[in-house]
């Protein structure tokens, strides 16, 4: 079943003071399927964030639909868009994006505070959440008393909680040391593994390897897309590093 | 550095900070009008020759009185820039680090720091002076009809102009001295960094809470028994630094349990209202506790001088006819020297209440304006990372609001309950000059407060407005 549809994508900025425009999603199409493991390469300036924000409802495209869940993302008035963004999508940053007055538990529960949910349901989707983490003894700590894979796993919890259709990562491993990369990507790995849609958008190839696709974004078009078939990580890291390679030095495009 | 690059620079900080420094300048001008009016009032000879029949008795008392005003308008002043300033400058260490991280050394910045007091004292001096001689006009009409004396010609007293451009000379130069220090404390990257790195919950104190309310207890016990006005006099200041204290202990120590407690319950605190709301007051109160417990005082200050001069200016009418019919030997001409010996007196009293009223109130209220939107820069990133989370524009409206109005209301409350407990004491004391409507003192206080609440409220909106633009202007 397809999760996410995006067609036709476009997206133009205009600079403050009039005059120039900048096209910073040209034409993106692609598709997501339910349990699918998606990785976004990019370089700087290929339109990464800016899809990333359309994809989390946080931005309007100029044209082109996404879809979904069947439901058309800019069809969802300004005032719902939070709630959408609640209910169906997590969110996983390279910083994190915990906040420090709040202990662990109380930063994985907020969305579903903001939902209106049940002390009880809390509880009953916190518990095995955190022990499938790894952080059932931390959650009465603050931010500030944990290491950063820690902080990340919170943020996991945090954004995996509402039960979203899809986990979207921001450079997840990018504020972590590698250990805590290799631990972070095995995470991901698992939670897809049972069952989790996830898109990650990444500039390490290290972090691309776990997906089971990964497109090339270029300037502001799909450039490029890999899908793993039966290779090993190691094989597929290859593949991936090769064409990215190919990518920045301006090879042909697919 | 270029020549008049340091200008430039600095009234482009001001600019871009003008949230923060259009009520900085509006607030010294002010202090400095007020400044005048007092010192003009207290140096004019208009108020004294003009009435042969003023005895120098009268004069003097007025004199007095106006120049004990201006001597506690400018310490307060002093004292009042040097914390709004203070704002300020934290606000602009990032900038200041971003300069020296491009290669501006410590005494260029020294140099954009000048610029920048310069233009701040320059502004202040030409507005507030000028704005100033205007309400002494004003004020002087006023004070005149108090005193019951004819309205007088304008006119401008060089001296206090002097007095004024003097005092805050000096400010302007302290303040300039204390940014050059904090300057050297200034290390570029390190100025960059984020204002807040993590800090612990604060823990629940019943310890001091206890005391507190003891204490608080006993003053309002004291305050309510009396039933002696010397005893009164004597005991005053006594309850007076018995609620001070009760008032420090509670809002920093009681605040901080009392949002704990409610964190504890879990059905109270995991509730969409509540959630985020008490979780940065905890924090919030542990840091404003101090400052939100000076708002009180100063407010209950504030109420009590503006009820008590009131009184007797209203009262003293009784006072004159009651003083008359115990010593029925007096002649018309010593009567109507007491009459001007009581008015020149209770009138100047009232007229002071009134002004520092006036400014203790603008203090207090642009005290918690600052508060607030400084703390909104520092939340922002907070909410941001809320609105990733699934929080809606609405919530963070609502959730701000309730913040905000605990904020204000909780010291207007509790000056209010001081206010109503302090009533007895005050209205014995009263009774010692010669006060016998009681119905008077409570109207006039009662207007007071009422007066007090509705500045209040509206402070409060336009507080809650600025803050939420802050927080949820800022890209996600």
């Amino acid at each position: 079943m397809q999760i996410l549809t995006v067609s036709g994508l476009q997206k133009t900025y205009t600079t403050r003071f009039g005059g120039s425009k900048v096209q910073a999603l040209k034409n993106v199409s692609f598709t997501v399927e339910g349990g699918e493991y998606v990785a976004i390469m990019g370089e700087s300036g290929s339109g990464k964030t800016t899809l990333l924000n359309i994809l989390a409802a946080l931005d309007k495209p100029s044209g082109g639909t996404v879809l979904l869940g069947g439901k058309n993302l800019s069809e969802i008035p300004e005032e719902t868009a939070a709630a959408f963004r609640r209910d169906n999508l997590g969110f996983v940053f390279q910083d994190f994006s915990l906040l420090d007055t709040f202990s662990l538990e109380d930063n994985i529960c907020l969305p579903l505070v903001l939902a209106g949910k049940s002390r009880t349901e809390m509880r009953d989707r916190l518990a095995p959440l955190a022990r499938g983490l790894g952080i059932e003894t931390l959650l009465k700590k603050y931010p500030y008393e944990v290491s950063g894979g820690q902080k990340q796993r919170a943020a996991v919890a945090r954004a995996l909680i509402t039960r979203p259709q899809i986990l979207l990562a921001d450079e997840p491993t990018g504020a972590l040391d590698s250990r805590s990369t290799d631990e972070l990507l095995k995470l991901f790995a698992e939670i897809n593994h049972a069952g989790q849609t996830v898109v990650m958008v990444t500039h390490s190839v290290r972090a691309a390897s776990c997906a089971s696709r990964v497109l090339f974004l270029r300037d502001g078009e799909v450039s490029l897309e890999l899908t793993r078939g039966k290779d090993t990580d190691a094989q597929f890291y290859q593949r991936i590093a090769d064409a990215q390679t190919q990518q920045q030095t301006g090879g042909e495009r697919a | 550095m270029k020549a008049g690059f340091s200008p430039k620079l600095a009234l482009l900080g001001i600019k871009k900070n003008a949230r923060l420094y259009v009520p900085y300048l509006l607030s010294c001008a002010f202090m400095a009008a007020v400044l005048y009016v007092i010192a003009f009032l207290a140096s004019t000879p208009a108020l004294y020759v003009i009435n042969g029949k003023i005895n120098g008795a009268g004069t003097t008392t007025i004199q007095l009185v106006m120049s004990l005003g201006s001597g506690v308008i400018s310490v307060f002043a002093a004292l009042f820039l040097f914390y709004t300033n203070s704002f300020l400058l934290r606000r602009r260490k990032k900038e200041f680090g971003l300069y020296s991280v491009l290669g501006m050394d410590r005494g260029a910045l020294g140099t954009i720091l000048f610029w920048e007091t310069l233009m701040a004292a320059a502004f202040t001096l030409v507005a507030g002076l000028g704005f100033g001689v205007l309400l002494s006009y004003l004020s002087q009409a006023v004070l005149l009809r108090l005193l019951g004396l004819p309205a007088v010609a304008f006119s401008v007293s060089i001296s206090a102009l002097r007095q004024c451009a003097v005092t805050f000379a000096v400010i302007f130069a302290l303040l300039y001295v204390r940014g050059v220090l904090s300057l050297r404390h200034a290390q570029g990257a390190a100025l960059l960094k984020s204002e807040n790195v993590g800090e612990k919950p604060p823990k629940s104190q019943w310890l001091l809470v206890i005391p507190g309310i003891a204490l608080l207890l006993g003053a309002y016990y004291i305050a309510a028994t009396i039933k002696d006005p010397v005893a009164a006099i004597l005991l005053f200041f006594v309850v007076v630094i018995m609620v001070v204290l009760a008032t420090y202990l509670l809002f920093i120590s009681g605040s901080v349990t009392l949002c704990r407690t409610l964190q504890k319950s879990e059905a109270f605190y995991y509730k969409k209202r509540n959630f985020v709301s008490l979780s940065s007051l905890t924090y919030r109160m542990k840091r404003n506790g101090a400052g939100l417990a000076s708002i009180c005082i100063l407010s209950t200050m504030v109420l009590v001088m503006l009820a008590s001069t009131a009184s007797l200016y209203f009262g003293a009418e009784d006072a004159i006819s009651a003083l008359a019919s115990q010593n029925p030997y007096w002649q018309a001409d010593e009567m109507a020297a007491i009459r001007a010996e009581f008015f020149s007196l209770y009138g100047s009293l009232f007229f002071l209440g009134i002004l520092l009223s006036v400014v203790f109130l603008f203090a207090t209220l642009l005290m918690l304006y600052y508060k607030q939107v400084v703390e909104g820069y520092e939340d922002a990133s907070r909410f941001a990372i809320m609105q990733r989370v699934g929080m809606t524009k609405r919530d963070i409206r609502e959730s701000v609001n309730a913040q905000m109005l605990l904020v204000f209301l909780l010291p207007l409350a509790a000056a209010a309950l001081h206010l109503a407990f302090a009533q007895p004491m005050v209205w014995q004391i009263l009774q010692l000059f010669g006060i016998q409507n009681l119905t008077l003192f409570l109207g006039v206080t009662g207007a007071a407060l009422l007066v007090f609440a509705l500045l209040y409220c509206a402070m409060y909106r336009l507080t809650s407005n600025a803050y939420c633009r802050i927080v949820s202007t800022r890209s996600i």
